[in-house]
């Protein structure tokens, strides 16, 4: 039991971590001046590559796949909100790491229903 | 032999432990013990990297635990004295094994048809080795079918297979293109990491 809350409450601070830190770095990097669309996938490429080093360190703690996965959705999603919005309205790096904490607990909460969905049953096959 | 592979291998053993002994490890320890519990007769273990595995096997088993990499193999010792078994370690390729046919009742593997260069290949030598009916029991993380997970894969592994395995192979599909008769596929993570549970057909070969 304490082996499986290790793993929950790592899951649940590596993806609000990365998320935290791509909305920081993208409320900071983009503003009102940006059109929207470029804003957004930039900022998604962005968060991509500023989750990386913090994946790898994640990965070492708390798993491989089971970690990487969600950490990368996390940082692709919260860069692309993050920079959205920057791009509509004024977002504080405040701001950006709330949204990002925000978008890191969601896409967990998704790939959690994911893999209970995914894992329900064994497929089997008799001669 | 790949001399690429081992190359690369011999390269990768020496983070390897650092990278894999924590987090991964523990976070799959239950799940390996059971996956490794049904292990009977002569069995081969394919790859058997720095030797993590060893401490899930059942005792009193004969194994026979193979890699490419003399890097990963010489890791492997210190863990190989302390099972309470045997295990012969061999340096070979998977792809092309120095093994007679028909030889064991059970092959295992842990993550290692993501790294055998040709799987295909590699799986047609496991096929080779393992006695009719013997069966081949895999913990292999694959692609995904679904989409987000599926996208982040495909953008991981340009990256991935650099530096060790590819994340986008389907390894099911694969086993039976091999010629094996699929008894089990069971998702263990999505459906990216999953054991699955093969046998040779009497008639193969």
């Amino acid at each position: 039991m304490a082996t499986r809350i290790y793993f929950i409450a790592g899951d649940l601070i590596s993806n609000t971590v990365v998320g935290g830190i791509v909305g920081v770095a993208c409320a900071t990097i983009f503003g009102a001046s940006w059109p929207m669309v470029p804003a957004m996938l930039l900022g998604m490429a962005l968060g991509m590559v500023i989750g990386v080093p913090v994946q790898l360190l994640c990965s070492l703690l708390f798993g491989a796949f089971e970690v990487m996965l969600p950490m990368m959705l996390t940082s692709m999603a919260a860069g692309m909100v993050v920079s959205m919005t920057a791009s509509i309205s004024h977002v504080s790096p405040r701001d950006g790491a709330l949204f990002g904490v925000a978008v890191g607990a969601a896409v967990l909460g998704f790939t959690y229903a994911a893999n209970a969905s995914l894992t329900r049953e064994a497929k089997q096959w008799t001669e | 032999m790949d001399r690429v592979t081992r190359l690369k291998w011999d390269a990768a053993s020496v983070g390897y432990d650092f990278m894999n002994s924590r987090g991964p490890h523990k976070r799959w320890a239950a799940p390996k013990r059971a996956f490794y519990a049904p292990m009977r007769g002569k069995v081969l273990f394919l790859a058997v990297g720095t030797g993590l595995d060893v401490e899930f096997f059942p005792s009193g088993q004969d194994v026979t635990g193979l890699d490419i990499s003399a890097g990963m193999l010489e890791k492997a010792q210190s863990r190989v004295r302390e099972y309470a078994g045997k295990i012969n370690l061999l340096e070979t390729d998977a792809q092309e094994m120095a093994l007679a046919d028909s030889t064991f009742d059970q092959v295992f593997t842990s993550c290692t048809f993501c790294s055998v260069p040709d799987p295909l290949q590699g799986l047609r030598e496991v096929n080779r080795v393992l006695k009719p009916g013997g069966e081949l029991r895999m913990f292999e993380h694959t692609g995904s079918r679904w989409f987000p997970f599926n996208l982040m894969l495909r953008a991981m592994n340009p990256l991935t297979r650099r530096l060790g395995p590819e994340v986008i192979r389907d390894t099911v599909s694969n086993v039976s293109r091999a010629g094996f008769a699929l008894r089990e596929v069971r998702n263990l993570y999505l459906d990216v990491v999953k054991t699955i549970v093969a046998v040779k057909r009497a008639s193969y070969g």
